[in-house]
């Protein structure tokens, strides 16, 4: 089904009375994201055919949408993962009591719950890396949220990757708490690890330039670390706007950045489980939105720099954490950290990301096979990938599908593209680590 | 095959349930009078579920269905007092029992039914009567409207109650179900939620589970639709083929309209639903035809009846050849009368015979809860729904006309 751009999107706090949603003239849909206690508990969207929906009726949907969301914070153990295993596997279920689950008021306990991830004092200091390349505007936007939020942060490193031009650095000047760090060589994993190398905080918080940051997102994060086995935490990417086909169809078609409402844990919830079908460390989050514990270098090392935008095309963030996971350590998923991320405009660039992604996907598949020898990635690699782009060439392939080659026609040339990486082979050293943090400081 | 059906109330202590002699459990859930899951879980060689384990299978089956009903508790819901006058018609053939006990059940309605609606009107279209019996029982209770439509056909009897109904609202039940004693509240629930709906569907859920032939019905999903309110107009995001496949809509056992929209649009088609050799197809062409005008169709969970399944084996299997002819039959009509939609009816055709070869690839492997026949059958039935059935059926019930003309 065809979408037809611009959607709106928006945002209704469930503490105030719930609007009618309705489309205004030329919009295409509406994009609504449920908050409560400034945490996104249910997202859904509206197809401009099926309003106006009078605030009545929007209520009476509200409870089905927010179940999930409001459920796996306060009962986690009643409401296990969303996300799906193998099917020979054993789903995840439930073990929570049934007394906690009739137990009233559910308002009161979510607050609770809300309230103590903001009043976890945590002892540690966030420092914020941000990693640009001549994207002036944009990067003006997202220091100017960090700046809303500059008590709770440390310090930004702003990383200058191969700038062509001397704006960024007068970007950043005079900015309390922002320093400059020029990175030459291009890759932003390169830029990731330089950032890195910068900060001296306890935590390492990675936002991207095309990205404007909720005024809650450094404390939470600060509390997520709460437990000493999580290395890293991810959140929740939102879209800043649907205004274009490109961004919609990112967002929609493909699912966009968000992983939905529900927290996760991964290592024992997905990753192990996982290994023998290819681990889906993709769903850990995006790296537009995630932090690191600065211990984690000692652990796992850094960002592989043959992957990444710029190298490879991505997938540096999702082999980080593959590297975590497969080290015993724990990822985590909070849906209450918050990101806006504007997403790419035309269909050029959204073509480019989606061969990017695939490229990158392959190569990481690659890298992870060869430093763990979890023959999964090969699974993936050879028998699961191809296996789905069989079926989804056969499904294009018929005269009323034809507009699916516009997004899997990269997809395919990104994977044969990314097949490339197997001349690393013979280079990759399983026990190395990507960069050692002790010896390039 | 029997399955033992149990009311749990979430207010009170758990029970524990003995299943000697079952081969599975049907769990109604309900708190505070409203109905939350249903949960059909087999026995496997357990003959006792004691408290904590049917308390392990309802937070394991229900939690989201449990806390999105707490949820809506703590809203500041606002419910209209008195929703417009309904008249609820029960179409009938020569089944006075059912009548009785389902009129029997509408008497019983909680909150009474006239603190729920302006008015409220009970009406048995007797269709077609051999004798008196069903009259007879319907003059057992009392302010109960009793007409004889001798035509035969069920979707003459609707249109007879479309005719002679005087509500706002004119609700279908069938003579096989029972409505749930919240049912005229759940209609206003969806009525006042929903004001610019002109059609609504509900839960239907199983009476009893007595037979094999009622279990396998409800195991491969029977008629339920889910706990989940649903409103669908002409797209849906969600479903490619919307508004074509009306099944999704909900089931005729259980359906309400505004009368006035449906005397605009012309009623039902008495070509479908005819009663045997085409039992069906009336109310998915209904739901279609009222989608298409535009205005909204809402599923409402807490608007349920409980339906009598077929007993045996042999009805259950003519009931899938039924679906088959009848689904094609309304799909061959609508192609015909709605030119705008014809591509997504064709692709409608593809997908259900897709989907009902994939059903029988998996029943021959032994992953299905039918057995092959039974697929096959509803496949065969599809074959001939599309080889001229609307057409057969037109032409027999021109004659039916013309007698009674």
């Amino acid at each position: 089904m065809m979408l037809q751009a611009p959607w709106r999107v928006e945002h209704v706090d469930l503490a105030q009375p719930i609007p009618p949603i309705s489309v205004h003239m030329g919009e295409g849909g509406v994009y609504v994201i449920l908050w409560s206690n400034e945490i996104p508990v249910g997202i859904t969207s509206f197809m401009a055919a099926q309003l106006p929906i009078l605030s009545e009726t929007f209520s009476a949907m509200i409870p089905s949408i927010v179940a999930l969301g409001v459920g796996s914070r306060i009962l986690p153990d009643s409401f296990p993962g969303t996300l799906r295993l193998h099917r020979s596997l054993p789903q995840p279920s439930a073990t929570g009591s049934l007394e906690h689950l009739l137990s009233a008021p559910l308002s009161e306990a979510f607050a609770r719950a809300c309230s103590e991830i903001e009043t976890t004092s945590s002892p540690a200091t966030i420092s914020v890396v941000v990693c640009t390349r001549d994207r002036g505007e944009m990067l003006k936007r997202c220091l100017d949220s960090l700046a809303r939020i500059a008590k709770d942060i440390h310090e930004i490193i702003v990383v200058d990757n191969a700038p062509s031009s001397p704006e960024t650095a007068e970007i950043t000047r005079g900015r309390e708490k922002v320093r400059y760090v020029a990175e030459p060589r291009p890759g932003l994993s390169v830029a990731r690890n330089t950032g890195m190398r910068a900060t001296s905080g306890s935590i390492i918080a990675f936002t991207d330039d095309d990205a404007v940051v909720h005024p809650r997102w450094a404390r939470r994060i600060g509390a997520a670390f709460s437990h000493p086995d999580v290395l890293c935490v991810t959140g929740l990417v939102l879209p800043l706007e649907l205004r274009t086909s490109s961004q919609l169809s990112f967002e929609m078609e493909l699912g966009g950045f968000g992983r939905g409402v529900q927290s996760h844990r991964f290592r024992d919830q997905v990753f192990r489980p996982m290994i023998p079908f290819g681990s889906p460390v993709w769903h850990v989050g995006a790296g537009a939105n995630m932090a690191v514990r600065r211990s984690a270098l000692q652990i796992v090392g850094g960002f592989d720099e043959r992957l990444g935008a710029g190298a490879s095309g991505c997938s540096e963030d999702s082999e980080f954490w593959y590297r975590i996971l497969a080290a015993g350590y724990d990822c985590r998923y909070d849906p209450s950290i918050v990101v806006h991320h504007e997403h790419r405009h035309t269909e050029a660039q959204l073509e480019n990301q989606m061969r990017a992604y695939m490229k990158g996907h392959v190569s990481a598949l690659l890298v992870q096979w060869v430093r763990h020898g979890h023959a999964g990635n090969l699974r993936r690699l050879f028998l699961t990938l191809p296996r789905h782009y069989v079926v989804a060439i056969l499904a294009a392939l018929r005269p009323s599908c034809w507009n699916r080659w516009r997004l899997l026609a990269p997809q395919l040339t990104g994977y044969i593209c990314g097949l490339e990486a197997l001349r690393w082979f013979w280079k990759i050293d399983p026990s190395s680590r990507p960069w050692p943090s002790g010896d390039r400081t | 095959m029997r399955y033992l059906i149990a009311r749990i109330d979430l207010d009170e202590q758990l029970p524990s349930l003995a299943l000697k002699g079952y081969q599975g459990l049907a769990l109604i859930l309900v708190r505070r009078g409203r109905l939350i899951e249903f949960i059909l879980e087999e026995a496997r060689g357990r003959e006792v579920v004691d408290a904590s384990e049917l308390a392990q299978l309802i937070v394991r089956k229900a939690s989201e269905a449990i806390l999105a009903d707490q949820i809506r508790h703590e809203q500041q819901n606002h419910l209209s007092s008195r929703m417009p006058s309904v008249t609820v018609a029960i179409c009938t053939r020569n089944r006075p029992e059912w009548v009785d006990r389902c009129l029997l059940a509408l008497g019983s309605l909680n909150p009474a039914a006239s603190d729920v609606a302006e008015d409220f009107e009970v009406l048995v279209v007797d269709n077609a009567p051999p004798d008196e019996r069903t009259a007879a029982v319907v003059a057992r209770h009392s302010g109960v409207k009793y007409v004889v439509e001798p035509r035969a056909g069920l979707n003459f009897g609707r249109n007879r109650a479309l005719n002679e109904a005087k509500g706002h609202f004119l609700a279908y039940i069938d003579d096989d179900v029972v409505v749930s004693p919240g049912w005229l509240a759940g209609f206003r629930e969806a009525w006042s939620e929903n004001p610019d709906a002109k059609a609504f569907t509900g839960l239907v859920l199983p009476f009893s589970l007595d037979t094999e032939a009622q279990v396998l019905f409800e195991r491969r999903g029977g008629f339920r639709r889910g706990f989940r309110k649903k409103r669908f107009c002409s797209v849906d995001p969600s479903n490619p083929l919307a508004p074509c496949g009306a099944g999704s809509f909900g089931a005729g056992a259980n359906m309400a309209f505004e009368r006035e929209s449906v005397l605009k649009i012309g009623g039902f088609d008495e070509a479908l639903d005819t009663g045997a050799p085409l039992p069906g197809g009336g109310d998915l062409d209904m739901f279609y035809r009222m989608a298409r005008t535009g205005a909204p169709f809402v599923y409402e969970p807490q608007f349920a009846v409980l339906h009598d399944h077929r007993r045996e084996i042999a009805q259950l299997r003519r009931q899938y050849w039924t679906w088959g002819l009848a689904h094609m039959a309304f799909i061959v009509k609508s192609h015909r009368t709605d030119p705008a939609y014809r591509r997504l009816l064709r692709k409608l055709v593809r997908w259900w015979f897709l989907d009902q070869f994939s059903q029988f690839w998996l029943s021959l492997r032994g992953r299905h809860v039918l057995p092959p026949n039974m697929i096959a059958v509803e496949l065969w039935g599809g074959v001939i729904g599309l080889l001229g059935e609307y057409d057969r059926s037109v032409r027999r019930v021109a004659k039916i006309r013309e007698h009674y003309q």
